[in-house]
């Protein structure tokens, strides 16, 4: 049985590419200079098909053979990027990949007769990336505008068990027709999800008996050979039009929104021994509980590490600080080669011992620690913004990149990485708010690392004072909790006077910046304050203008583009608050106040924008409010976000006009 | 008996081991830990000539990292390629007392390719290790040797490159035989001291507790301030060629080699070229033709891989093909017009923008100092250059990537240092209007007519030249400088009458333009041609300001405002500065209804004394505020 993660299917007659052959291109294909589907496509991708299926190979077991079919017109000279390709190839001690055939024609319309450029398979240059991986590279001659280029190769692969993704989307060029075959012998099941916005179509599923030899050499000159008959099912998707996915600020990724299908093995059965490979996030936690490379020791004794224990948590007795001794040593005396991954790549010993690890390594590490002395800790598994969501209706090990750690204690929930130098206790990076998590336990207890529960809120105060050069100002910031944990990071790369030299940057020359200090840097449990003096001279003019944000303003939209097709995802919601006390100067009175106002993102009141300005006496009081609520807004709701802060952006630029009494 | 003596020997022994600590931190003085993240300790170059063709080059250094920002630092990054190979590589990491941590073992050695673009096809590749060490500080230490098969440059010694790592002790020591003469070029570094032994001489260089330093951030130029070491030999082999480059004509000699004979076209291009120039007249002409024909049947496509990074494949290689490198392009338009009669030059650069100001060479020192290369076409006493790469380049013109500065003709008899064309502001120009008319709440509709010309258009060139209007609309978007738009309109449109000019119109809603409050108006004229770069006064500054590009811009503004009962309640003062590096004036009245600005804005070409900091700080600072000035506006006769 195939499993289907999503209902975006609708089925379809049997219909072909139009380039289903190789070599179909015709006068009339060249002499198109325009697809309606995008007037200013540099390229269009006329047809991309791909084909994978199962065969027996002589290493006991099956590897997967994958055709790709492609036909790409060049339209303009920015299409040229897509003239050259690299296939990547994994070739390691646990299986390999390589080139079976590869041919390339480039096409060409010359007075009217269609030429033809070749390369072949010797074509191919090789890149040796690194230690597993390879690029085959390749450049298509003879291109020009207009020019149609076509390729088909084919890889054979021991890695069957999960196939490559297969894109029916891009984020280059539109793509007018792409499809995808996977011919699946009964013996193996796989599961299926697919992504994006664009239904697929799935056209009739056809049977075939197929015979598969599968050997293994024994002794030099020896081999035992095994033939399995089966029946074959191949199923096929397809997608038309499908138009190029741009990349556009405040997306966690983009890769989440092209369309396109994964796979991954299930399960195997008759003939072979039936073996449930992978089917619910059950079994994968189960087996990483069980894996060396995972949670194997994570219970164990662990005896060598209680002594370093002992001396981190000396004299403690509460268990929360005894966890946040134990999370500070550990994200201070351990180097992070990379935050990512979700295998250990070294023993949790010797991980204890070198100090150094991913982000696996060391986030297992200080779960076992927390064990260690009886505290209630276990492993989380996520995926990052970048790398695109996980689902919890599709177990995949794969679709998850990145460990923490989750605590209970009486009752509450923290979740730890102490991957970041500069990280608090309790608190994630804000690339892990993406969605769903699973804690690897027995019973995958599933987590939601939602940014709608993580707020960034800022807190600006400004006393503004008249003197005799003109008026001081005194600034306190308390910073959002990211900010600080950017400037925090950026003072310890360029230092404190740097970062001085880039705050005096944000006033204009004449004004003085004095008395920076900054508090809690050290702190990293909670934000930065920073504090200033501001000194504006005073231009001797009859009327003061004063915007009371003094440069604490939005000075553009954030929001450009005038149409969104695809949500937007902000990190956290946003809470920021500027207060200013402003103290009229002697001999001048309020001349102008600009009026006070709130305006509403939404009916319940969740975000909003609130302006108060107030006069009494000789004071005039300032108040502003950014709210935004939630961390995730439709296409649909793009409009009003961005009339949102075209208001802001608006109001905040509103002046109070000060002016000379007459004497 | 037995077992004491054991004893008495593993104490011995690890005694000995001890004591035996190298580098402890405590020996790094306090000034060389200021603003610094790394220390070198020790860095020991050494280059042996051994012949013309065989280089060795031996690597030490001794890093200590003191805080996570200095990891970078302590990492061992070994290029090779085809010409040169990585050997003996040697490790060790100590910890903060100077004890040994652990060795260096070959299998941790990774081993990568260093191409990053798809679009490259290159055989450079690194040998990179990294001792991760938790503790701060630590202090690495690594040893290798580099083999190099040829002696046409040698990588100069830049033994500070980062200004967060100090310096406590780097030395660089050339040996080459006596029958060869070895020349170089020094900054920032004291005299090298030379030996002669029977065979071979030798020269050394030394840098001694050089502290870490604060890089000047306006208009600095690297080698002002960087030390830095440059050597050459004289008679030099590469592959085949064998060549002395004492002199840029004998250098020019060799690279002639190179060259020569990779300019036969097949027949069918031939005919193309025939075909092409008996329907053109004019050298001019056929020139600007044959160019067309190159653009739009060739692109670029890197190829480096051994001595093809610096001999181009062959004509009827690109012919074939329809791509090639800078080198194999240049070549294939040589041959082109070589077919068609008109004889061309190779002409070796260093390109890039020249605002980063890195791309200079040494102009009296004739060694390979280029990584580009140009074609030029004598004509007349105005010279005909070409960027063979470019798909979309006017013909005769350069961009700033490769303009205004020294190129190395090719000639069979030799190299000539000659000069690419210099754009100065009567080419480099941005001529602009706009106008703009106010509603009510401070919404504005804005026309803007720009005319970019010469060096002011490349960047725009770039985008709008062959890409899609959603692409260029995407980028105009983000780019303009009002807070809060939307484009309706814009149009692009180019001319190519030798300077490249490009014609913008921009159709805008402003959405909030001028803040209109219940009787005021407050309004910045200046919307799109603001000063950006802004400058802190540096006292500790020693280096030169290098201007290097020269430009003007005028602006004429017209601001219709939504009534005619206005009166300037705080107005913009005209402002004049001039000097002899540039000059600027604003000018803004009102009058029935309407403001009216003019800014004239020119920069010239120019290298100027720190000592003139203020002044030309005081300059920028006050054409940025200018830029910026707002004016108040009234309604009614109060």
């Amino acid at each position: 049985m195939l499993t289907f993660a999503m209902s975006a299917f609708a089925q379809q007659k049997n219909e072909k590419s139009p380039f289903d052959k190789f070599g179909k291109i015709t006068n009339e294909n060249l002499s198109k200079t325009i697809y309606d589907i995008d007037s200013n496509a540099n390229a269009v991708v006329l047809s991309n098909v791909g084909d994978s299926y199962l065969e027996g190979n002589s290493k006991g077991w099956f590897s997967l053979r994958t055709s790709v079919h492609k036909v790409v017109h060049i339209l303009t000279e920015k299409g040229y990027d897509e003239a050259s390709g690299q296939i990547r190839l994994v070739v390691t001690k646990n299986g390999t990949e390589k080139i079976s055939s590869f041919k390339a024609v480039t096409y060409n319309l010359e007075n009217g007769k269609i030429i033809q450029t070749k390369i072949g398979k010797n074509d191919l240059i090789k890149e040796q990336v690194d230690e597993n991986n390879q690029l085959m590279k390749f450049t298509m001659p003879n291109v020009k505008k207009g020019s149609i280029i076509e390729y088909e190769y084919q890889v054979l692969s021991d890695y069957m068990s999960i196939p490559d993704p297969w894109y029916f989307q891009s984020t280059t060029s539109p793509t007018l027709w792409s499809e995808y075959t996977f011919g699946v012998p009964e013996f193996f099941t796989y599961q299926i999800t697919t992504r994006g916005f664009i239904p697929l179509l799935t056209q009739d599923p056809f049977k075939k008996q197929e015979t598969f030899r599968i050997s293994e050499s024994r002794t030099a000159g020896s081999s035992d050979a095994v033939d399995l008959k089966a029946e074959v099912l191949y199923r096929r998707w397809v997608v038309k039009n499908a138009p190029e996915l741009k990349e556009e600020p405040f997306t966690k990724s983009v890769r989440n929104h092209l369309s396109r299908i994964e796979f991954q093995l299930a399960t195997q059965q008759y003939p072979l021994e039936f073996r449930n490979l992978r089917n619910s996030w059950q079994d994968i936690t189960s087996g990483l509980l069980e894996s060396d490379q995972f949670g194997r020791k994570l219970n164990s004794n662990n005896g060598w590490m209680k002594e370093e224990i002992a001396s981190t948590i000396s004299g403690e007795t509460d268990p929360l600080a005894k966890a946040q001794k134990v999370y500070a040593f550990v994200r201070d005396n351990f180097k992070t080669t990379t935050p990512y991954g979700i295998f250990m790549t070294d023993d949790l010993k010797n991980v204890f011992k070198t100090r150094k690890g991913n982000g696996a390594d060391i986030n297992l590490l200080l779960t076992a620690m927390l064990r260690n002395i009886n505290l209630d800790a276990e492993p989380v598994l996520t995926s990052t913004a970048s790398h695109g969501y996980a689902f919890e209706f599709f177990p995949m090990i794969n679709s998850l990149n990145y460990t923490l750690c989750k605590l209970e204690i009486d009752g509450k929930t923290y979740f730890l990485d102490a991957t970041q130098s500069r990280l608090g206790f309790g608190r994630l990076p804000d690339y892990c708010y993406n969605g769903y998590g699973v804690v690897v336990n027995k019973s995958a207890t599933s987590v939601q690392l939602s940014s709608d529960n993580v707020t960034e809120s800022r807190k600006v105060t400004m006393f503004v004072t008249p003197n005799e050069n003109g008026y001081s100002i005194k600034m306190k910031k308390d910073e959002g909790y990211y900010h600080s944990f950017d400037i925090r990071n950026d003072i310890s790369d360029e230092g404190q006077s740097k970062f001085i030299e880039d705050l005096k940057k944000n006033y204009p020359q004449n004004t003085e910046i004095s008395d920076v200090k900054l508090e809690g840097l050290k702190d990293f449990n909670n934000p930065v304050e920073v504090n200033y003096n501001i000194n504006f001279p005073d231009d001797g003019e009859n009327i003061i203008y004063m915007n009371p944000y003094f440069g604490e303003n939005y000075s553009k939209n954030p929001f450009a583009s005038t149409d969104r097709t695809y949500p937007v995802e902000f990190p956290y919601t946003q809470d920021e608050t500027i207060n200013a006390s402003i103290i009229i100067p002697q001999g001048f009175k309020l001349d102008e106040l600009p009026k006070s106002v709130k305006l509403k993102l939404d009916e319940q009141g969740k975000s909003y924008f609130e302006y108060l300005v107030q006069n009494s006496g000789s004071v005039v009081n300032f108040k502003s409010r950014i709210v935004i609520g939630k961390s995730f807004f439709m296409p649909e709701e793009y409009n009003n976000l961005r009339e949102f802060f075209n208001f802001i952006v608006k109001k905040q630029a509103e002046q109070i006009v000060f002016k000379k009494t007459a004497e | 008996m037995k077992n004491i003596l054991l004893i008495f020997l593993l104490t011995g022994y690890y005694s000995v081991f001890a004591t035996d600590k190298k580098f402890p931190v405590s020996d790094i003085p306090d000034s060389m830990r200021t603003d610094a993240h790394a220390v070198i300790r020790l860095q020991e170059e050494k280059v042996k000539v051994n012949s013309l063709s065989s280089v060795t080059h031996l690597h030490h250094f001794v890093v200590t990292i003191l805080d996570e920002n200095g990891d970078r630092a302590g990492a061992l990054i070994a290029p090779y390629d085809r010409l040169q190979k990585v050997i003996n590589i040697n490790g060790a990491l100590y910890d903060e007392e100077g004890t040994l941590v652990k060795k260096l073992k070959s299998k941790e050695i990774e081993d990568i390719s260093a191409v990053s673009d798809n679009n490259l096809y290159e055989d450079s590749r690194i040998k990179v290790h990294h001792f991760l060490n938790n503790k701060y500080p630590y202090t690495v230490e690594y040893f290798y040797e580099t083999e190099i098969t040829h002696t046409f440059f040698f990588q100069p010694w830049l033994p500070q490159t980062d200004n967060h790592t100090s310096v406590q002790y780097s030395s660089y020591e050339i040996e080459y035989p006596n029958n060869s003469s070895l020349r170089h070029r020094d900054f920032n570094i004291s005299k090298p001291v030379m030996s002669k032994m029977e065979n071979f001489s030798a020269l050394k260089w030394e840098l001694k507790n050089k502290p870490a330093y604060k890089t000047p951030d306006a208009f600095s130029f690297w080698r002002d301030y960087t030390p830095a070491v440059f050597t050459a030999l004289s008679d030099f082999q590469l592959g085949d060629i064998k060549g002395n480059m004492e002199t840029w004509k004998g250098f020019g000699i060799s690279q002639y080699q190179l060259w020569e004979g990779r300019d036969v076209l097949p027949e069918q291009i031939k005919n193309k070229v025939k075909e092409i120039t008996s329907k053109t007249a004019g050298k001019k002409e056929i020139i600007k033709s044959l160019y067309k024909y190159l653009q739009q049947n060739t692109r670029y496509i890197s190829i480096q891989l051994g001595i093809g990074s610096f001999q181009p494949f062959d004509a009827n290689y690109v012919a074939q093909r329809g791509y090639g490198d800078c080198k194999a392009l240049v070549n294939y338009m040589h041959s082109l017009l070589k077919e068609a009669g008109i004889s061309s030059y190779y002409a070796l650069v260093n390109g890039g923008d020249d605002n980063f100001s890195r791309t200079r060479i040494i102009e009296d020192f004739p060694s390979f100092q280029f990584n580009h290369v140009i074609l030029c076409v004598p004509n007349g006493k105005d010279s005909i250059w070409l960027e063979c790469t470019s798909q979309s380049l006017p013909s005769g013109y350069l961009s700033g990537f490769t303009s205004n500065r020294k190129a190395l003709l090719i000639k069979e008899d030799g190299g000539v240092l000659i000069s690419t064309p210099q754009y100065d502001y009567t080419t480099n120009k941005q001529l602009r209007n706009t106008s703009i008319s106010l509603d009510e709440n401070g919404d504005a509709s804005i026309n803007v007519e720009t005319t970019y010309s010469g060096q002011m258009q490349d960047v725009l060139f770039d985008l709008t030249h062959n890409n899609s209007e959603e692409k260029i609309r995407k980028v105009l978007t983000r780019a303009i400088g009002i807070p809060s738009y939307d484009l309706n309109n814009f149009k692009y449109v180019s001319e190519d009458s030798g300077i490249p000019v490009l014609k913008e119109e921009l159709a805008i809603t402003a959405n909030n333009l001028a803040n209109v409050t219940g009787k005021r108006i407050f309004i910045s004229p200046n919307l799109l041609s603001r000063y950006s770069d802004k400058f802190l006064f540096d006292s500790t500054r020693k280096t030169d300001f290098h201007f290097y590009s020269s430009y003007r811009q005028i602006d004429s503004t017209e601001i219709l405002l939504p009534g005619k009962d206005y009166k300037i309640e705080a107005g913009i003062m005209p402002v004049f500065i001039q000097s002899d590096f540039g000059k600027y004036s604003l000018i803004c009245s009102l009058k029935d209804g309407k403001i009216i600005c003019r800014r004239e804005f020119e920069r010239y070409d120019a290298v100027l004394p720190a000592s003139r900091q203020k002044e030309i700080l005081d300059f920028f600072g006050k054409i940025y505020k200018a830029d910026r000035s707002r004016m108040v506006l009234v309604r009614g006769g109060e």
